[in-house]
């Protein structure tokens, strides 16, 4: 390949546009081409720094347009089941909501012949994702800001009296931003915040139980069980150890967020 | 209804990042690329099913920002960047010779080299033709490949990679015009005639 033949290709070269074949020719040519591979390496640096410059670093406020996009949807949906329900006559509308009552009333009696139904867990990822919408859409109302994960943990129990032990971290990628405390189900819970890639994350320790884990997904893997659910474009993924229950949400993969367990699992 | 909000949710949510670093580009000010990004979102749900999902190409909410900001460009209810030069205005824009030699950049150690290209890269990619500056910000903001830029632009794939390397080479002339402490583009935009080349003035 000659030099004019890598000008006219280097730039879809480097976008990853080329075929395999001429990826390769235009390769060699630049091993041996001082000339063409200075030039490579300045369209490489104004690519990086293209890619700093158009991509924005606050995380948070794409987050809130989101919730906010989708309280918007949620909101309409509700607004159309209602307008749905107009459209019948009076006397399919009266039937209807004594069906209604029925299924209640059924449904009532089956919940309560079991007292330890699923709905506390479900309540719990519940408010867990709740609390961390929030956190989004207020713009991190943290009562700590601290990257040091023994100094919130310190905090932390002081403020909770529950050994959440951040972990320290050991990813480039994943750092602690800070820490508040907060109640869950009426219980002092410890939360921390993070940023794993950008992407916000929480997690929050209390003292609990199994049980409080009943309705989210049970999974064990290499002889440990962790429970996950998911709820509005969340992910929680939890765990119980020493009488404590662990809980990780945000919008990454169940993995990543099972990773950050861990961490404060090991402490 | 609440699981397909939630479907649809978390179709959108691996897409916000690079949507947003989108809108900013379209838009003037962050308030708009908010705007903009929320309303590519409700016109996607309007058309959303869980069904098709995996029909969904990357590019497809691409697609429906582009044609938001275009139809509030032409409605003039914000100022937003979408107006494409029509081919024949590109062809002439720029030098047709695609294997010609880059336009020089003077030697500069790569600290320096970096500090410039922070001092002046926006401003560069400014100042290309709108048509010209799309296909860059398609492709570094919007994260997107040239097939999915052809989608987006709705042209043949060829003409992506034409434009794409017209545009490269008319970003780097710019450079190098900045780079030029005595050019005329140099002297008229920095009209208060203080800053050089680098940027530590």
């Amino acid at each position: 390949m000659t030099c004019f033949e890598v000008r006219e290709y280097l730039f879809a070269f480097l976008d990853g546009e080329l075929d395999a074949p001429l990826s390769i020719e235009l390769q060699r040519h630049l091993e041996h081409c001082p000339e063409c591979a200075r030039e490579a390496e300045i369209e490489r640096s104004i690519r990086r720094q293209l890619g700093a410059a158009l991509h924005p670093h606050d995380a948070a406020a794409p987050q809130v347009a989101l919730a906010r996009v989708m309280a918007q949807i949620r909101s309409s949906q509700s607004r159309a089941r209602r307008s749905v329900w107009r459209r019948f006559p009076m006397g399919v509308r009266l039937l209807g909501l004594a069906a209604a009552v029925l299924v209640i009333a059924l449904g009532s009696w089956f919940a309560s012949r079991d007292a330890h139904g699923p709905e506390p867990s479900q309540q719990l990822a519940d408010l867990l994702v709740a609390d961390f919408e929030h956190f989004l859409e207020a713009g991190k109302s943290l009562q700590l800001n601290s990257s040091d994960p023994r100094e919130a943990s310190a905090w932390l129990l002081e403020r909770t009296q529950v050994a959440a032990t951040l972990p320290a971290m050991r990813r480039d990628r994943c750092k602690l931003v800070g820490a508040r405390s907060c109640k869950v189900s009426g219980r002092p819970a410890a939360c921390a915040f993070y940023e794993i890639e950008g992407q916000p994350a929480s997690l929050v320790a209390m003292n609990g139980s199994d049980a409080d884990l009943r309705a989210m997904q049970a999974v064990t893997a290499n002889g440990r069980t962790h429970w996950v659910d998911r709820c509005r474009g969340h992910t929680v993924v939890a765990c119980v150890a020493d009488g404590i229950v662990r809980a990780a949400v945000g919008r990454m993969s169940e993995q990543e967020l099972l990773s950050l367990l861990d961490m404060a699992h090991e402490g | 209804m609440n699981s397909l909000a939630s479907a649809f949710e978390a179709f959108v949510a691996p897409h916000l990042r690079r949507l947003t670093a989108l809108a900013r580009q379209y838009a003037r000010t962050p308030e708009d690329a908010v705007d903009l990004v929320q309303e590519t979102f409700l016109r996607a749900w309007r058309d959303f099913s869980p069904a098709h999902e995996a029909a969904y190409r990357r590019a497809w909410l691409v697609v429906i920002l582009r044609n938001v900001a275009t139809d509030w460009s032409r409605a003039e209810r914000r100022r937003l960047r979408v107006t494409p030069l029509d081919d024949a205005e590109l062809t002439e824009a720029l030098p047709a010779d695609l294997s010609e030699p880059f336009a020089p950049l003077p030697a500069m150690g790569e600290e320096r080299f970096r500090e410039f290209l922070d001092d002046r890269l926006a401003a560069a990619l400014d100042s290309l033709p709108p048509a010209f500056r799309e296909v860059i910000v398609l492709s570094v903001a919007g994260e997107l490949n040239y097939r999915e830029i052809a989608e987006v632009l709705d042209c043949p794939v060829g003409t992506v990679m034409s434009r794409m390397g017209r545009a490269r080479r008319a970003l780097r002339e710019q450079l190098a015009d900045y780079a030029r402490p005595s050019s005329g583009t140099e002297a008229r935009r920095n009209s208060g005639g203080t800053e050089r080349c680098g940027g530590s003035s």
